[in-house]
């Protein structure tokens, strides 16, 4: 029986690169998807945020269903780079764990504590929801009028202007949320927040 | 001089080591927390539920920060580790073919996921559906013991009030009686009488309900 040439045969299936390509598309859609998901969320979906056409639920389904995939190939990739990586968590002499590993353990415990006590970087990373909401918001409420903000959220304009006159903020019916912006100094966020009924976050310290 | 030089290599920091230990470390906790955010998710918050002392939103966070520094390490992963990165995607012989095939099904794999995802179709939808059923179960263990007049609480509601919706759905209850008893005694779960409880309408409607309830 003839022998096939090297070149003519099939290659086998590599399946550390079909490991190692879908680690990285799914952690580029679970990177996007998460952006989206931390900010605008589920508030945004609220008054009508559809980033790329897709409501809140849409981008979350996205995000678990492509980060369930992500963790079955992570694993696959730990179970792959296994002797490698024991060799980054071992000292090749006595068998000990390696400085580097836990340096890197004490960076994730003390993360993991910042979490819990609010401590740098987790309320700063957390708070960057934020100013991406204010930005969101803006866009999306800037050319609405007061009527139309108070239908978005199933209440009376008569109701949303005497929450924000609380706060001094003048306004009509008929006003856009932009220019109720620019002569209240409150940004938009903050004026759809006072319409909910909550306080304020931009400009916490509001007259009152 | 041999004996000096390799003491002095096992001492050297190894920014790649340490990089791919925290990708490890920050990988599981990105999972797991993901995991929980899955199931119970928001329901945590409902019945109170306070996993190793943080509550959902401690949870949130902790999935973004690690997240976070997740994305940046793996940044760095692929930098320290470009030359045998490389090597799979050229210099051999074969290898580009290889490399179309493998990483063409992959994207294909994501794009079917993303597609069946934004569509809510198999295999995604039932997956992000089955949410819910955790979500019945959690809600079936956490707040079973609590009576109506609690649920009221929870809701930020009037016992009146609940008992009024409740009553819209043919459910007659005394603001004593506990949530699992009545849902046993209804035909529903926890869950179903908390929608109702919030004015929303339950997965599964009570038994003898009133059909104009809705």
């Amino acid at each position: 029986m003839p022998v096939r040439p090297e070149a003519h045969r099939k290659p086998p299936f590599n399946w550390r690169v079909f490991v190692g390509a879908t680690l990285f598309w799914t952690l580029l859609v679970d990177l996007v998807s998460g952006v989206f998901v931390f900010s605008p969320g589920h508030g945004g979906s609220l008054i009508g945020i559809r980033p790329l056409g897709l409501g809140f639920s849409a981008w979350a389904a996205w995000h678990t269903i492509i980060g369930f995939l992500l963790i079955a190939v992570a694993i696959y990739h730990v179970i792959f780079n296994w002797r490698p990586l024991v060799n980054y968590f071992r000292q090749k002499a006595g068998g000990l764990l390696r400085p580097e590993f836990g340096l890197s353990l004490l960076l994730a415990v003390y993360l993991a504590l910042a979490t819990a006590f609010a401590w740098p970087p987790a309320p700063q990373i957390w708070g960057l929801r934020t100013p991406l909401n204010a930005a969101w918001y803006a866009h999306r409420l800037g050319g609405e009028t007061v009527a139309e903000l108070a239908k978005l959220l199933h209440a009376s304009p008569e109701k949303v202007l005497a929450r924000w006159a609380r706060y001094g903020v003048k306004a009509a019916p008929g006003d856009r949320l932009a220019e109720v912006s620019r002569k209240s100094g409150y940004p938009v966020y903050d004026l759809y927040q006072i319409a909910r009924g909550r306080k304020p976050v931009l400009r916490a310290k509001g007259r009152r | 001089m041999a004996v000096r030089t390799r003491a002095k290599q096992r001492v050297r920091f190894s920014a790649r080591a340490f990089v791919a230990s925290f990708l490890l470390l920050s990988g599981v906790v990105v999972g797991l927390s993901g995991v929980y955010l899955y199931t119970p998710g928001f329901a945590a918050h409902i019945i109170g539920l306070r996993f190793l002392g943080l509550d959902f939103r401690h949870w949130a966070i902790l999935h973004t920060v690690f997240s976070v520094f997740f994305v940046l390490f793996a940044a760095f992963h692929v930098i320290y580790n470009w030359r045998p990165l490389l090597r799979y995607l050229s210099g051999r012989v074969h290898a580009v073919p290889r490399w179309y095939r493998e990483a063409g099904l992959s994207l294909a794999v994501v794009l079917l996921l993303s597609f069946s995802s934004w569509a809510y179709v198999f295999p995604a939808g039932p997956l992000w559906e089955f949410r819910t059923t955790l979500r019945v179960a959690w809600m079936d263990w956490g707040m079973g013991s609590l009576s109506v007049a609690d649920l009221a609480k929870k809701v930020r509601a009037s016992t009146d009030q609940v008992l009024k919706r409740f009553a819209k759905y043919g459910v007659k209850a005394c603001p004593e009686d506990r949530l699992s008893e009545l849902a046993e005694r209804v035909g529903v779960h926890v869950y179903d009488l908390y929608q109702i409880a919030r004015g929303r309408r339950p997965l599964n409607r009570p038994k003898g309900g009133d059909a104009g309830a809705s």
